[in-house]
């Protein structure tokens, strides 16, 4: 009987269980065993925590500031990179690849050691101080210079903007490809002006990617912890729940924190995509031409060189600072570092366990982002084509990991894997891999199942149906048809999903507790945070190396797929 | 043919993770190989150090090959306890054999909460060691943990920016309260740092009275322009050009000015510190407690104290790292004196420590980190803006009396007594710390308008 059930069973239906049932086992199960003290008082179910929350005034006004936090991430992100994607997509010019490629580097850098840099940048007594001091604009005798890492809220979203706008970035330039001109060229025929046609047909035909990208950015400024930490704002909520967590002693309210952040996360989330989410419907197509790609003048270019630099020089500052650490003597108060050395690069490379770490996050990234693919292609299969019943409740579970932070993920592992308790084999007593890979694909698949809804609400499904009438298998028509119609959307997040797992904090810090099962950000972790005198230029040294083996592993990623990776980047 | 390519892709995954993902038991005991797993928040240069003279010792003693697993769960003492409370939340054994090292605070909360096994070092360990010295409990009257080194506290600073601000270095706790170091120190965040909360209790505890002790700190509090998550993030930021003072604990201070003298200079007040303990200790249904308890009672024997306290290089001292650490046995200075040991001073005959009310501390701990945590960390912003009027007033004395009132349930000794037992209730805990924020926060405004 169950043989027969099973050669009855819709394939698809089948996917959607199992992926159901991975993230109720390994997201749901270690929520709940982590923050279910927040829905208990003195041992019964009780809504006493929410309600301290709710009446306590700070908490509320550390709310309302990530929202607008976010906000006004998302809409600065949003601002520059559309231009950014516009420029790259629809112009040719000269020296487009190398700079369109750069614009990627927030995406390798390491963590920990880029927040430092940042640090020795803008501390009060920092580099751009000193460099002011030079120049006559200040005197640090006669009075005490300005501290803009502590100007808070808008150093947090520039530095935000700078971190996260590659996610935006990729998601519109993808977006972009998947346009087809006709309608553009159409429109312009009919005597529309430039303006009016960006307004009126190539942004509602860009909504999914906005979406896709926009979602992501704001949740993820939304509950970020790593900028505002790093510059000392704290007037945030998930700055709260990180201070919180800290301390041993972790209060009821903490959790039920966590959980607001969960529900409100999800409002947004569904706000949004009532807003922008929604597919243009049958009219929107896949570009059954590529765009010609107009050629820049040199007035043109020089703009393009200066907008495109301009983003680069900001972004790439946190690098030159880790390059700069790691071949320093010593580095103090000074613009640029008293002497230089190698040794501690050499250090590094001759020690077996950062080669190890560096192995260690290939095979967890690795392993996760094809996971992630697999999973996130599935669901967001199931929610555009198949429309299957529950296909948006999935959707929605398979975003939510980006609203927890990863403390509290990690913590319930910890309970899930406690000795004689089911999942002891994969806990980090025994050997964490295979719970490092499943945490780091839960983490990431929002990367995946927004980009791929993006591309798949942009192409017609009629395609499909017409290779199906043509007497081709359902298999077929994917694989023939769609795949290569979403090559861009696949390409660009499996870059986030690949290059964010690389730089995976939070789990690992947790659940890989021996060395030979640290990943790269661990071993950085350990050496930025041990009392060395020259932990700093070791970790710096391991974040080159990170970089090194990230750019590295793109650039493999840009050779491997040629062409394929043009369809992100169509010039 | 892509269809095997793929297929040969997935089976190579699962293989690996078939073979690599899932774990074995830690094997033991098998022709004398012993697996050691430890927990702590030392450096690697500790660990190497220790896991090196410990394999040659217990091979020589024992005869086993022991291997040593570290275990790092990513942050200090306040992230080992809570891991530690998470895992045996659920079970009996944590699976990890011993904590070493860490504010005793640690060790005094997992000991009341039943979670160590009593040591069996040697007599000659506790004939060594005193139980009290300076006020300080060196081991628990139990004998659960044991200190292995000692630790004072003092302040790190920039002393070429400190001149070109035209400030006079600090030599005193007191001197970090003055106007003039405003918005140049950084201390780290007592909840989450066990050598801050130390030191916080020593600023306290040199005042004549717990009002005075507490203005004190407060002063010291409003002149900080940042909280930092651990003591070394702290001690870092002088030569990151951050801040021109940083508090923490003497090591992390002394070998950051060891490293440019020139430039950084540190200070454990004179008569302004206690020595506390680092201690070790075996941790309930260990793995394995026979080579848990031989570890613990190696790291308190002299060769284990030679390992801290002497050059590199030393026949009884360490391979390759300077550890640099005060070790807490007598006898270890009455063999070394003080011309061959690396450190010149021996605490036991300073004299220049300062006496500590232990009792006072072991209750004040707790209530003091809540207490800086709602005061200062909490409303960070508004205590440096409502300092930055008193300095404006020229330190007006009744804004400043404003500024450091108490609340009024803890303004007497006694009632720091009771509201530490009203701390252990985590409900109570939690209404406590909110209704503290509160009233600071309407004490600064009060100021501020």
């Amino acid at each position: 009987m169950w043989r027969r059930y099973l050669e009855q069973a819709d394939p698809l239906v089948a996917a959607e269980v199992l992926i159901f049932l991975f993230v109720g086992v390994f997201f749901f199960w270690p929520l709940y065993e982590a923050v279910q003290a927040g829905l208990t008082a003195e041992g019964r179910f009780s809504f006493y925590w929410l309600g301290r929350l709710f009446s306590n005034r700070i908490v509320l006004g550390q709310i309302a500031n990530s929202f607008l936090l976010a906000c006004v991430t998302t809409a600065l992100c949003l601002v520059l990179t559309m231009p950014m994607a516009i420029v790259s997509t629809r112009y040719q010019f000269r020296g487009q690849g190398i700079l369109t490629g750069l614009l990627l580097v927030p995406l390798i850098l390491p963590p920990f050691v880029g927040a430092l840099s940042i640090k020795r940048y803008l501390g009060q007594f920092g580099i751009l101080n000193l460099v002011l001091e030079r120049l006559g604009v200040l005197d640090l005798s006669s009075g005490r210079p300005p501290d803009w890492l502590g100007s808070g809220f808008w150093v947090v979203t520039v530095l935000q903007t700078l971190n996260l706008f590659p996610i935006l970035y990729l998601n519109l330039s993808a977006a972009l490809a998947n346009l087809d001109p006709a309608y553009a060229q159409a429109a312009r025929n009919l005597g529309a002006g430039k303006w009016t046609v960006f307004r009126r047909i190539t942004l509602p035909l860009l909504r999914p990617g906005i979406f896709a990208g926009g979602s992501i950015v704001f949740i993820w400024s939304f509950t970020d912890i790593g900028t505002p930490l790093m510059v000392g704002y704290e007037e945030l909520a998930s700055v709260r729940i990180f201070k919180e967590l800290a301390r041993a002693d972790v209060s009821g309210r903490m959790y039920s924190l966590v959980l607001v952040m969960l529900v409100l996360s999800v409002l947004f989330y569904v706000l949004g995509k009532v807003v922008f989410g929604r597919s243009s419907g049958a009219e929107s197509a896949k570009a059954s031409t590529a765009s010609a790609g107009q050629r820049l003048g040199f007035w043109g270019t020089l703009g393009a060189w200066v907008f495109f630099g301009g983003v680069i020089f900001a972004a790439i500052l946190p690098h030159i600072g880790v390059v700069l650490t790691a071949v320093s003597g010593q580095w103090i108060k000074t613009i640029l570092p008293e002497r230089y050395t190698l040794e501690h690069v050499l250090f590094v490379l001759r020690q077996p366990e950062p080669r190890r770490a560096v192995l260690n996050s290939l095979v967890y990234a690795g392993l996760s982002t094809t996971l992630d693919l697999a999973i996130g292609s599935a669901a967001a299969w199931m929610l555009v084509r198949r429309r299957l019943q529950g296909a948006r409740v999935l959707d929605l579970c398979l975003m939510l990991p980006l609203a927890v932070p990863g403390v509290i993920l990690a913590a319930g592992y910890i309970a899930m894997t406690a000795p004689g308790r089911l999942f002891e084999a994969i806990g980090p007593m025994r050997n964490p891999t295979m719970l490092l890979v499943i945490a780091y694909t839960i983490r990431r698949a929002p990367f995946v199942v927004r980009g791929v809804t993006a591309g798949l609400q942009q192409i017609p499904e009629t395609l499909e149906q017409a290779a199906r009438n043509l007497g081709a298998t359902p298999g077929q028509a994917i694989r023939r048809i769609t795949v290569p119609l979403i090559a861009a959307n696949l390409i660009a997040s499996g870059l986030l999903t690949f290059s964010y797992a690389m730089l995976e904090v939070s789990d690992s810090l947790v659940l890989a507790q021996l060395r030979v099962h640290y990943p790269i950000t661990k071993e950085i972790y350990t050496q930025a945070y041990s009392a060395n005198t020259d932990a700093m230029q070791i970790a710096a040294s391991l974040g080159l190396l990170g970089m090194l083996v990230l750019g590295g592993s793109l650039a493999a990623a840009a050779v491997l797929m040629g062409k394929r990776l043009g369809a992100v980047f169509r010039a | 043919m892509r269809r095997m390519r793929w297929a040969a892709g997935f089976l190579c995954a699962a293989v690996y993770l078939g073979l690599f993902g899932c774990g074995k038991k830690p094997a033991g005991g098998e022709s004398g190989k012993v697996v050691l797993s430890v927990i702590t928040p030392h450096n690697e240069n500790i660990k190497y150090e220790f896991s090196r003279a410990f394999r040659a010792y217990a091979k020589e003693r024992y005869g086993w090959d022991v291997e040593f697993q570290w275990r790092d769960v990513g942050g200090g003492s306040s992230s080992i306890l809570q891991y530690l409370r998470n895992v045996y939340a659920k079970a009996d054994s944590c699976g990890i054999d011993v904590l070493f090292g860490g504010g005793e605070y640690t060790f005094q909360y997992l000991d009341a909460e039943g979670l160590l096994e009593p040591l069996e070092a040697g007599q000659d360990v506790w004939d060594n060691i005193p139980a009290v010295f300076g006020g300080m409990e060196m081991y628990s009257p139990r004998k659960t943990w044991c200190g292995n080194v000692l630790s004072s506290f003092g302040f790190l600073y920039n002393k070429e920016l400190l001149k070109r601000l035209n400030v006079a270095e600090p030599t005193s706790w007191e001197d970090l309260g003055r106007p003039e170091y405003f918005d140049l120190v950084i201390m780290a965040d007592p909840t989450q740092s066990g050598s801050q909360a130390a030191a916080n209790e020593m600023i306290v505890q040199t005042a004549p009275s717990w009002p005075q002790g507490w203005a004190k700190l407060l002063l010291i509090l409003s002149n900080a322009k940042k909280f930092t998550d651990s003591s070394g993030t702290a001690a870092r930021a002088p030569s990151l050009g951050e801040c021109a003072v940083s508090v923490c604990i003497d090591f992390y201070g002394m070998m950051y000015a060891s490293e440019a003298p020139e430039k950084l200079g540190y200070v454990s007040p004179k008569g302004q510190t206690a020595f506390t303990p680092d201690p070790i200790a075996v941790l309930k249904n260990p793995p394995n407690r026979k080579a848990a308890q031989a570890f613990a009672a190696f790291v308190l024997s002299p060769r284990g104290q030679g390992l801290w306290g002497l050059p590199a290089g030393h026949p009884d001292g360490p391979e390759r790292y300077r550890l640099n650490r005060t070790p807490i046995r007598k006898d270890f200075y009455q063999a070394y004196g003080t011309t061959d040991a690396v450190l010149a001073a021996n605490p036991y005959e300073g004299g220049t420590e300062m006496k500590i009310d232990a009792k006072l501390r072991e209750v004040q701990y707790g209530v003091l980190a809540e207490l800086v945590y709602s005061a200062a960390i909490e409303n960070a912003s508004l205590l440096r803006e409502a300092k930055r009027r008193i300095l404006e007033r020229r330190m007006d004395p009744a804004l400043a009396a404003v500024l450091t009132r108490l609340p009024e349930n803890i303004d007497t000794v006694e009632e720091i007594y009771a509201i530490a037992e009203q701390l252990k209730d985590r409900t109570a805990a939690e209404r406590i710390r909110t209704d503290w924020t509160a009233y600071f926060r309407s004490q600064y405004q009060q100021i501020l308008q």
